[in-house]
């Protein structure tokens, strides 16, 4: 079965852009993979501009020999925007092989260890009331999660100190409000350095929340050691590593409980299972990075059906309600649960002439400052 | 499709039991598997028809539930045993999925990596020209391109350690001068070796014969005295046949003490657990040499790990091309030029011959007793 096409559709998705990937074989099969380098997109697609050439006439059986030679290929590993290329073409490859042994991706992935898949959803509110608003609604339809991420300030201005203490109010309404059957993640989103968000993990340990994530910048994962030294709270890392090199050392010295694997950043499913082993040797559980589209979804949910060591995945809103004229047919979602593809492959359907009717508007991700006018993470 | 009933056959064909596994469905799908003979064979063959009583009626393609299910079913931490049958079983399902969905095993395990699988074997022999002659022969029979030697020579135990480590420095020049410079060797203390600083002195005497890696230098019990080994150890550190499941692998790979590690498919969990120990070693930059000392089962089931695995090395091999081991499977991988082909029929491709088991009937085996001059009990 040999690769006859791969091409990229970035999809404006009204606010941000999703970029899928189709590899074609001259059996008539092809596969969909999706790309996790948000904003930039133009970027990824001139990575994949470079490795059709060496993708045609190669053998779509050999997943893991073209995520080497793609990894490897170019003499420098594979950084963040080549990885994001690479997990695309290897979702794609396995949706592939999916379909041409006619079973479910998670079959190929070792089979079912559960029967379906606890997910999260995103929360948000400009006020305290909103937001425990947002999350009610969440419980009423069934999910078993909320999460909402640190607050800012109108005019995209991040100031620590107060944002800190507002998030503390809303830990505490939210608590309060759904009650302690509800877990509650929340994500810091690289904003804080480590002094504030020791302050804030040690706060918010009395409302038990499942995780907070990405308490603080990803470059210098020691710092996250000092931090845990302080505080009981789980912490969740992850979804901006490349590769299973980024993650070694949160794996290796347990800086972390949930590894926050974005699939469509780190190397695609491949890459992706290997660091889940790894991950189960140091009792670190998935918690699947997937802010991004309907074949992420999917992807991810066949790796958490196939994973032991699995704690949940995130799921912004239910399957089926976005991008449902490219993506027709999505994964199934019943009480807080991602459920079981019965199709082949990934089980979903990508339409390549609606893609076209979405094309890619130039769009930069929120940029946020401090008061002095600084730079801060968003 | 659902688990019917498990089989096994405890087979001695030469110097040891062979523990072969046979898992039935109710579609007249089935699959085999190899599990380690680790001496008490009745015992593994035991545990796994207690492991059968867990298994029957559940789907044989839930391989990574099952696999969690005998684990963690056993909670406590399997040994020797325990281990060596969920590796059986293991294999066993993969085959499984494999035929039903008409593709060799390597092609569910990411697909293929290299064209074919290189392989070494140890030519035994008692004196430094025997082993040189019998290295010679089998790369002529075999192409090899590889072998591995064991540097004590027989009655090790009664000699003086100053003699051990000379003629241990002799085998290895014995075979290097009979094969050549461009022959890859491997040198097994087995794990016989108590003291590091021993271990150490012999490593320093194999090192002018550039030996392609050494083999459990030391007893597997304590990996930071082999850590603090590694990083004086003048050639390559392999290691791993006796260890259990990728946990004890991650011991192994964070403390940075394994150039080269060689678990064991029959032993450490089979393949799925395979597949995850390398994983892990990948991302240190280590490679796997599989240890294979088993039967021809284990071996089909190291070249398609090999096969789909970008940081295997090498495998041990033993031949199964010759009476008795050629009547244990219907048809045996062969060696050509030193390299195993790339095998093509779904699942394992391999199938026991349950006919001629008749033959070669269980005996009761163990390793012996490597008595020193004191009375003492010496590793084996």
């Amino acid at each position: 079965m040999k690769i006859t096409n791969i091409e990229a559709y970035p999809v404006w998705g009204g606010g941000r852009n999703y970029l899928f990937v189709v590899v074609d074989t001259d059996e008539g099969i092809s596969g969909v993979g999706e790309a996790g380098l948000t904003g930039r997109e133009l970027g990824v697609m001139g990575v994949i501009e470079h490795f059709k050439p060496l993708l045609i006439g190669q053998d779509a059986n050999r997943i893991e020999h073209i995520w080497q030679m793609l990894f490897r290929g170019g003499f420098f590993p594979a950084g963040k925007i080549a990885c994001s290329a690479i997990s695309a073409i290897d979702i794609a490859l396995w949706d592939i092989q999916g379909k041409a042994r006619g079973v479910p991706v998670y079959q190929l992935l070792g089979g079912l260890v559960r029967d379906k898949v606890v997910c999260y959803p995103h929360n948000s509110g400009r006020t305290i009331e909103e937001l425990v608003e947002s999350c009610l609604r969440t419980k009423e339809e069934g999910w078993k999660f909320v999460r909402w991420g640190l607050p800012q300030r109108d005019g995209g201005i991040l100031e620590p100190t107060e944002s800190v203490l507002l998030a503390i109010k809303q830990f505490e309404a939210v608590r309060k409000a759904v009650g302690d059957e509800i877990e509650i993640c929340f994500d810091v989103h690289t904003r804080l350095d480590p002094p504030d968000a020791t302050y804030f993990c040690k706060a918010v340990e009395q409302y038990r929340p499942f995780f907070i994530e990405d308490p603080i910048r990803s470059e210098g994962m020691y710092s996250l050691r000092w931090l845990r030294e302080h505080t009981s709270v789980p912490i969740a890392v992850g979804e901006q590593f490349a590769s299973k090199w980024e993650f070694r050392q949160v794996i290796e010295e347990e800086l972390t409980d949930y590894a926050r694997i974005d699939l469509c950043i780190v190397g695609g499913i491949s890459e992706a299972r290997k660091i889940a082993g790894w991950c189960e040797t140091h009792y670190i559980k998935l918690a699947t990075h997937n802010p991004l589209g309907p074949v992420s979804t999917a992807a991810c949910l066949h790796l958490n059906l196939a994973c032991n060591n699995f704690g949940v995945m995130e799921q912004p809103r239910r399957p089926g309600t976005a991008l449902t004229d490219v993506v027709p047919v999505q994964v199934e979602w019943q009480d807080g649960y991602l459920l079981p593809p019965s199709r082949p492959g990934l089980g979903i359907a990508f339409d390549r002439e609606a893609a076209k009717k979405h094309p890619f508007q130039m769009r930069e991700l929120p940029h946020l400052r401090r008061l002095d006018g600084s730079v801060t993470n968003w | 499709m659902k688990i019917t009933r498990i089989e096994t056959f405890l087979v001695h064909p030469d110097h040891r039991n062979l523990v072969f596994v046979k898992v039935h469905t109710d579609e007249g799908l089935y699959g085999i598997g190899e599990a380690y003979s680790c001496g008490p064979d009745r015992a593994t063959e035991a545990a796994i028809h207690d492991f059968e009583e867990w298994l029957i009626g559940r789907d044989p393609l839930d391989i990574e539930g099952l696999w969690q299910l005998m684990y963690i079913g056993s909670r406590l931490p399997g040994g020797s045993v325990v281990n060596a049958a969920i590796s059986g079983i293991d294999h066993a399902l993969w085959d499984i999925k494999g035929k039903a969905l008409g593709v060799p095993v390597w092609q569910l395990l990411g697909g293929k990596v290299r064209d074919r699988v290189r392989v070494y074997q140890n030519p035994g022999g008692r004196t430094p020209e025997e082993i040189g002659e019998r290295a010679l022969a089998l790369r002529e029979r075999y192409g090899y391109t590889a072998f591995k030697i064991n540097p004590h020579p027989p009655g090790s135990e009664s000699m003086p350690w100053n003699r051990v480590v000379r003629e241990a420095a002799a085998r290895l020049e014995g075979i290097r001068k009979a094969v050549g410079e461009d022959i890859d060797i491997g040198v097994d203390p087995h794990a016989k070796i108590f003291e590091p600083v021993r271990a150490l002195e012999m490593a320093e005497a194999l090192k002018p014969y550039r030996p392609f890696f050494f083999e459990e230098p030391l007893r597997p019990e304590n990996i930071d005295a082999l850590a603090e080994f590694k990083k004086q150890c003048p050639i390559p550190v392999a290691t791993g046949e006796m260890l259990y499941t990728k946990y004890e692998f991650r011991d192994l790979l964070v403390r940075g003490a394994a150039d080269i590690i060689q678990p064991d498919v029959c032993l450490t969990g089979g393949l799925s657990e395979m597949k995850k120990i390398a994983a892990m070693a990948e991302a240190h930059y280590v490679t796997v040499a599989p240890h294979n000392p088993m039967g021809p089962v284990a071996t089909a089931v190291n070249v398609h790990f090999a096969i789909a695995t970008h940081n295997f090395l090498i495998l041990e091999y033993i031949p199964d091309d010759l009476p008795p081991r050629r009547d244990l499977v219907k048809e045996p991988l062969v060696v050509k030029d030193g390299y195993i082909e790339v095998p093509t029929r779904p699942g394992l491709g391999i199938e026991l011959n349950e006919e001629a088991f008749g033959k070669y009937p269980y005996r009761s085996w163990h390793r012996g007793f490597p008595w020193r001059p004191d009375g003492a009990i010496g590793f084996i």
